[in-house]
């Protein structure tokens, strides 16, 4: 109802009311104000009805052109105590202007600025989901209006919008706001102000008019509408119809429904959710129908509730149509329709779409797209017969599944399921009725009685057939508020869910539980109870109240030979290319799929098993293949592979013929293949193998080109090949070539190893050459070098031309055992090292001429060559001569074979050690050696006791007498004088 | 209504040299949808009420008559009068009505008769 004093509604309706009309607008930033005196008639009107938007209209006669586009306002007032009084009709759009030649005159037509959503809808940008309210909001936002509701919890303000409903559909924003009211039970309109607003019907009458406000023609009231007990959704040329209703309503008043026909919102399977709102803001809405002309109100507005009273009689209305003219005078039309009549078949419509049993029709004008599908659900199995439908394509979809699980649910704290399979439980929700499912917290002046005991809040499963108990433990107190508000727990294994949802608090300071402001979520750390095969008792322990459902894994036919669920369905989907047909059975893991594809180029059948009965043509440029029954008639069989047991042809023709046996006459071809050819008489002119077994192969040649012989045993030529030896063996003696290295030439008169050029012989570890194996077998270890060694008979290095040399050159490093010395080439006695002298250089003279073995003085003796000399002073040749008299002499024998005559003289060293004077001359070098009966060994090779000896350099020796000489003759020169002062002094 | 001399001015022409009698009419002007309505009373709509001067002019000179005739011959009017409701002098746009000039004794002295002409206000009065 517009804003008014009672004095106005007085006023209107008196006799010899003065009215009077404004209009203001904006032209070029400058207010411009249109009076009566300006304006010839001014209509507003509007027409409305529940659940739709309303464009108000406005005409006006105006003296005065105004723009096209140009916002104006219009007031209408009436005189009150000498001043006028107005009411704001609000903001209107100049839509268009015509002059009326006549009277000189314009004809304004113009609407309030929901004319802004008569434009085909766009994207809003909005993130869905998106709630009613904000979906609202962000629609007026895209309008460049304000939505007055938007922080109002209107109906179902809070349902979720799934998806983008309209974009690509042939609707305005403004049918969208319809559908918005549909979906707000609601009349959606602009207020004075231009912003949008959710009208809604209040039950109680604003304001009741009397006959004082009727004209005396054309008032018409009677039938009465309502009350609306039914909210019907209705989709797919109102063939698939939920409803929801006021039974008892219905019961006492007769069936009155309001139909929502093809809603976008309410158009898919939770559209039952919308309903229960929906029928509490329009349950019990009832008004009159009438039509009658007014003197003038003026100030009722859209969705006002009004009474008439007409004599003793009462009419509630509803102001949903109206036109105000306003001229010299004032008239007001105003009408209610009757609701367009809908009766629905309620045999054939259902309360929500999400029963068990389903049959729906979804006809999706968005994506052009219409679903159908019926299902039955039992305990164990759900079957789905599903068809959808677009504009390129058909399909159709027959499914049956079957559920493994048993449930059951019960208000009373217990419930019990039979015939349960090992298994944790698929699902629990727990909840209280009338009483808190907690711990019993006793307060500070609670004295506990015999008979009270402490609550708890398990869940347990007993298994009555094996009498095992499994307890679940609830994480939290759920606390009870009323019949609709209470905590609840839910377990969900499918989604691994613990959790508790918390909706009631409990206050201290009042000892109540009190609703909470928000519901609150808790997730827990999921929790697994192994429950074993058998019955069970689930109960609430220690609720008689309280409501518990349970879900578990149920043992039966599906159970026990399956693993998991058995799922059978068949689809069929036909589009303008093709036609797909498939059957497939799925059990556990493993599905089994057979499908029949249709294209224009092709006709594809896939399954396990392929059954056709009768006789089968195959017909293609102008040949056919026939089979029938176990017979195959064709031109010609291409095959990778043809298994038979008997082939029989006059003329059989094969490019590769892979068989066990081929019993032939005569068997001509070009190649032939194989990996074994056996026969009693091969002949070839060639023969082309990668192996040829024969016990004799003879053949006048045989031509090897790139090939390996690899044989295990064979004879070619006289030439025995073993594995991994060549041997040859006969009369004049044996040659044998072994695998591991080892050439052995055994001719009875001696072999020659000849070669025409320079002979090479590489050994990188050791080269020996000897004509006995007494220490170079190929067991043997011998050191890198080249050793010739002769056991028996002169080894004998030389050369025949008088003009060439025989060089021994030795590059051996200082550091080498051999040559403690230097370079060197050892002459050792025997086979060790014990002395260096132990061999000996026969020089052999020619004739009478002597041959003499030279060393090559070099410049070791030269002055530039040493530094820190030290002249020998008397001292050091006394203790030369002191040494030399404390040395004793010996003849004595070595114990071991070290000379071929053992019997030696000199002096021993272990004496020398013990005197002062010897280590100014003398250097010993300690060996070890090991000792083994008369042998004797220095290489460390050799078994046996461990000697320790030591030996001296007899260059030292040399070197030792000459001083002893030096000193001698010092001594004697010392004699000489002496003997000539004596001789003087005589 | 009259209280002096200058109580009537039209177009700033004091016509109290000129008449003889002024009336004074406070018309009321009824809407269309005038009537009564289903409880049987009167109902309607009071466009306003509209004041309508008749003035009695007196015999005018040929002199006279040429200065005034312009004013009553054009559509319009503007016209001061004194207001008793509003106890003021008050403006008004108005139109005339038809208005003859009679002249007697054609041959000799020719002289015009007194006439009769009303001033309507073309606006309620506010």
């Amino acid at each position: 109802m517009k804003v008014h004093t009672n004095r106005f509604k007085e006023e209107i309706s008196s006799f010899g009311r003065q009215i009077d009309s404004i209009i203001t607008y904006k032209l070029n930033g400058v207010t411009q104000t249109l009076t009566s005196e300006n304006l010839n008639g001014v209509t507003p009107t509007y027409q409305g009805a529940i659940l739709k938007s309303v464009m108000k209209q406005l005409d006006v006669d105006s003296n005065i052109d105004i723009p096209i586009g140009t916002s104006l306002n219009y007031k209408f007032g009436v005189l009150v105590d000498g001043s006028f009084e107005y009411l704001n009709f609000g903001n209107y759009i100049v839509f268009s202007s015509e002059k009326q030649e006549d009277t000189r005159s314009y004809k304004l037509t113009c609407y309030d600025k929901m004319l802004f959503s008569m434009l085909d809808n766009v994207d809003l940008g909005v993130t869905y989901p998106i709630s009613v309210r904000d979906y609202l909001k962000a629609l007026c936002n895209k309008l460049g209006l304000v939505f007055k509701n938007a922080n109002d919890n209107f109906v179902n303000y809070n349902r979720m919008i799934k998806k983008e409903l309209y974009v690509g559909l042939e609707y305005t924003f403004r049918d969208i706001f319809d559908e918005l009211a549909q979906v707000t039970a609601s009349t959606i309109c602009l207020n004075e102000n231009d912003e949008v607003e959710l009208r809604y019907i209040s039950n109680t009458a604003v304001d009741t008019i009397d006959e004082g406000y009727l004209k005396d023609i054309n008032i018409n009231f009677g039938e009465k509408y309502g009350p609306i007990n039914s909210i019907v959704l209705s989709r797919s040329g109102e063939s698939d119809n939920v409803y929801l209703q006021d039974e008892e309503s219905v019961q006492a008043n007769g069936l009155c429904e309001l139909k929502i026909v093809d809603n976008q919102i309410m158009n898919w399977n939770d559209r039952s959710d919308y309903l229960p709102e929906i029928l509490e803001q329009l349950d019990g809405l009832e008004y009159y129908i009438n039509d009658f002309v007014s003197t003038g109100i003026a100030y009722l507005d859209l969705c006002d509730r009004y009474n008439v009273k007409i004599g003793d009689n009462t009419y509630s209305c509803i102001m949903l149509n109206d036109e105000l003219e306003v001229t010299q005078g004032l008239v007001e039309n105003i009408h209610t329709d009757m609701p367009e009549e809908t009766k629905t078949d309620y045999t054939k419509a259902d309360k929500t779409d999400r029963k068990i049993n389903q049959t729906y029709l979804i006809v999706d004008k968005q994506n052009q797209t219409i679903e159908s599908v019926v299902s039955q659900t039992t305990e164990q199995n759900k079957k789905i017969a599903k068809i959808s439908q677009t504009v390129d394509e058909l399909n159709s979809k027959i499914s049956d599944m079957a559920d493994i699980t048993t449930s059951g649910e019960s208000s009373y704290g217990s419930i019990n399921l039979a015939e349960v399979n090992e298994s944790e439980p698929i699902a629990i929700k727990v909840h209280p009725i009338e009483e808190d499912i907690s711990y019993l917290y006793p307060s500070d002046f609670l004295y506990p009685s015999d008979d009270l005991y402490s609550k708890s809040r398990t869940i347990r499963f007993t298994n009555t057939k094996t009498n095992e108990i499994f307890d679940l433990e609830l994480p939290d107190d759920l606390l009870y508020y009323d019949n609709e508000h209470y905590d609840e727990f839910i377990l969900n294994y499918d989604s691994q869910t613990f959790q508790v949802i918390k909706r009631v608090g409990y206050d201290i300071e009042t000892n109540k539980n009190v609703l909470l402001p928000k519901e609150k979520i808790i997730n827990y750390e999921y929790v697994q109870v192994p429950l074993t095969s058998g019955d069970y008792t689930i109960e609430l322990l220690g609720y008689t109240i309280g409501y518990i459902y349970c879900q578990l894994m149920a043992s039966n036919i599906y159970t026990t030979q399956f693993a998991t669920k058995v799922e059978l369905s068949s689809s069929i989907s036909q589009t303008k290319e093709e036609i797909n047909l498939e059957v497939s059975k799925k059990v556990g893991k493993n599905e089994v799929i057979s499908s029949i594809n249709l294209t224009s180029e092709a006709a594809t059948i896939q399954a396990s098993k392929v059954n056709i009965s009768g006789v089968i043509n195959a017909i293609n440029n102008n040949t056919s293949t026939t089979i029938n029954g176990n017979k195959i008639t064709t031109g010609t069989i291409t095959a990778n592979q043809v298994s038979s047991d008997i082939i029989t042809t006059t003329n059989f023709s094969a490019q590769n013929i892979n068989a066990n046996k081929i019993t032939s006459g005569t068997l001509s071809t070009d190649r032939l293949e194989s990996k074994v050819i056996t026969t009693d008489n091969f002949s070839a002119q060639n023969i082309n193998a990668d192996k040829i077994t024969a016990g004799t192969l003879s053949a006048a040649n045989i031509s090897l080109k790139n090939v390996r012989l690899t044989p295990t045993s064979s004879k070619i030529g006289g030439w025995t090949i073993n594995s991994n030896q060549l041997l040859s063996s006969n009369s004049t003696g044996n040659s044998t070539i072994n695998a591991n290295g080892e050439i052995y030439f055994y001719p009875t008169k001696g072999g020659i190893l000849g070669l025409n050029n320079a002979f090479r012989c590489k050994g990188p570890n050791g080269i020996a050459i000897y004509n006995d194996k007494p220490n170079y077998g190929t067991s043997d270890t011998i050191n890198a070098g080249i050793s010739i060694m002769g056991d028996s008979g002169n080894v004998t290095i030389g050369n025949r031309t008088s003009a060439n040399s025989v060089n021994i050159r030795s590059y051996c490093s200082e550091s080498t055992r051999a040559n403690p010395e230097g370079r060197c080439i050892l002459l050792a006695s025997a086979s060790n090292t014990f002395l260096w002298a132990g061999g000996q250089i026969w020089a052999e003279g020619n004739n009478l001429a002597n041959s003499k073995v030279k060393t090559d003085a070099g410049s070791s003796s030269s002055r530039n060559v040493k530094t820190n000399f030290k002249k020998f002073n008397q001292e050091k040749y006394d203790k030369a001569l002191s040494l030399l008299n404390k040395m004793d002499l010996y003849d004595y024998d070595y114990k071991y074979n070290i000379y071929k005559n053992p019997h030696k003289y000199g002096f021993i060293i272990d004496e020398l050690e013990e005197y002062e004077e010897t280590k100014d001359f003398f250097e010993f070098e300690e060996y070890n050696a090991t000792v083994d009966g008369e042998k004797i060994d220095f290489s460390g090779t050799q078994k046996g006791t461990q000697l320790k000896t030591k030996n001296y350099d007899s260059d030292v020796l040399d070197k030792y007498m000459l001083t002893c000489i030096k000193a001698l003759q010092n001594k004697i020169e010392v004699l000489e004088n002496r003997i000539k002062e004596l001789e003087s002094d005589k | 209504m009259f209280i002096d001399k200058n109580s009537l001015i039209v177009n700033n022409i004091n016509l109290g040299n000129y008449i003889v009698e002024a009336r004074y009419g406070y018309n009321k002007l009824w809407s269309n949808d005038s009537g009564r309505n289903l409880a049987g009373v009167q109902s309607g709509t009071l466009v306003g009420i509209f004041p309508k001067i008749i003035v009695q002019f007196r015999k005018l000179t040929q002199e006279e008559l040429e200065t005034l005739t312009p004013i009553l011959d054009s559509a319009r009017q503007t016209v001061q009068y004194y207001d008793p409701n509003k106890k003021t002098m008050t403006t008004m746009t108005t139109y005339t009505g038809d208005y003859e000039v009679i002249n007697k004794g054609i041959v000799g002295h020719v002289k015009n008769e007194g006439f009769q002409i009303s001033f309507i206000s073309t606006k309620r009065r506010a």
